[in-house]
């Protein structure tokens, strides 16, 4: 059996034309006492001829002004399609955040703010004119949730919303 | 991976379009158009975003121009970024399915895609690209992927190495089981090619032999 592994290795370059005459000779060798290997052989061959007389197509009209049309577009920040890459890419930044906000709430003089039974950091409401999805990176009072939903979503969460109740 | 000692001929265009010039990426995409195009087809079974593919094989080679270093030959480089993309696709596309899932295939199937295709009229070099096609998307992916590669798209071995980062031996080993379950796929298309003698199979790519 490992002489016709090494033969399926030179059958295979015999097919696409890159075996050298040592190789061939003990191809030949091989072949002429295992019949497998012959037909092996030939499939090898006959399969990459049809595949490389596949007809090939042409780019349709107009392929390379569209190409350059799409680059001058700037990327999506969160395409929907690509929302399993963003998200892992902006767990560090949603983990930073929240170690911020976490040391900031621990700062927080918290004997007006309401109890609470959750390390969650309680957010006040903050009324923001800013919607654009990516701006909920920058924004100090969004909580982990938050970032994670308007990734999945790709819409900035209403800043007014209040999630903490009693 | 595989250092490409051998002149590339889009190294001077790819040089240009890394350092931002939209002229120059332009001639590429002019010189590498059909490749792309006939990867994302062969490589999605004549998928009907094959075009929309091949056009985001060069979205996301013009992003990521400044990381080409010239280490392989352009075009390598280019096949790798249509291998990642089209794996994208098909993920997101099994996805999809797993919540919409397509109705069942007709009865009379696939089997002779190029016998029905004749029956019916159609462009003989139509069927047949048709029925390589289909034929291809029954492989896995990995098998597919160096068959794809090196008879449709005509990179050597070296080249297939470097764009899937496997070694050459495992080229050559996937190469010869992608081709042996080709065999009872293509049958159709065999016997057609032995009627027919050398008048199809010569529109092929022309090969690069190391």
């Amino acid at each position: 059996m490992d002489r016709c592994q090494n033969a399926h290795v030179w059958m295979t370059r015999d097919a696409d034309g890159v075996l050298d005459a040592r190789d061939r000779a003990l191809l030949d060798d091989h072949t002429a006492g295992c019949e497998s290997c012959r037909q092996a052989m030939a499939a090898q061959a006959a399969v990459a001829a049809v595949l490389r007389g596949r007809p090939p197509i042409d780019a349709p009209p107009f392929f390379t002004a569209r190409v350059l049309a799409a680059v001058a577009e700037p990327p999506s920040w969160f395409g929907l399609a690509e929302w399993r890459t963003w998200t892992w890419r902006l767990v560090p930044v949603a983990a930073a955040l929240f170690v911020i906000a976490a040391f900031v709430d621990g700062r927080t003089d918290r004997t007006s703010a309401p109890a609470t039974v959750s390390s969650t950091p309680v957010r006040t409401a903050v009324a923001s004119t800013d919607t654009r999805p990516e701006s909920v990176l920058w924004d100090a009072d969004a909580t982990q949730d938050q970032v994670l939903l308007t990734v999945l979503t790709g819409r900035r969460q209403a800043a007014s919303e209040d999630s903490r109740h009693e | 991976m595989h250092d490409d000692p051998r002149p590339d001929p889009d190294a001077d265009q790819a040089r240009l379009a890394a350092a931002g010039d939209l002229e120059a990426f332009e001639a590429l995409v002019r010189r590498h158009e059909r490749a792309s195009v006939n990867m994302a087809r062969a490589m999605t079974g004549g998928d009907e975003d094959a075009e929309d593919l091949a056009q985001e094989i060069f979205v996301r080679a013009f992003r990521g121009m400044a990381r080409f270093r010239g280490d392989s030959q352009f075009r390598t480089w280019l096949h790798a970024i249509a291998l990642n993309v089209i794996r994208s696709h098909r993920s997101s596309r099994t996805r999809r399915l797993r919540l919409f899932p397509a109705p069942p295939a007709a009865a009379d199937g696939d089997a002779a895609p190029v016998d029905a295709a004749v029956e019916a009229g159609f462009d003989i070099r139509l069927a047949m690209r048709d029925g390589v096609d289909r034929a291809l998307a029954q492989l896995p992916d990995d098998l597919r992927a160096v068959v794809v590669l090196r008879d449709v798209q005509g990179l050597d071995y070296r080249e297939i190495a470097e764009a899937l980062q496997v070694p050459i031996g495992t080229v050559e080993s996937r190469l010869f089981r992608a081709r042996q379950r080709l065999k009872p796929l293509l049958a159709p298309l065999l016997g057609m090619r032995a009627v027919q003698g050398r008048s199809i199979g010569t529109a092929g790519p022309a090969l690069q032999v190391e």
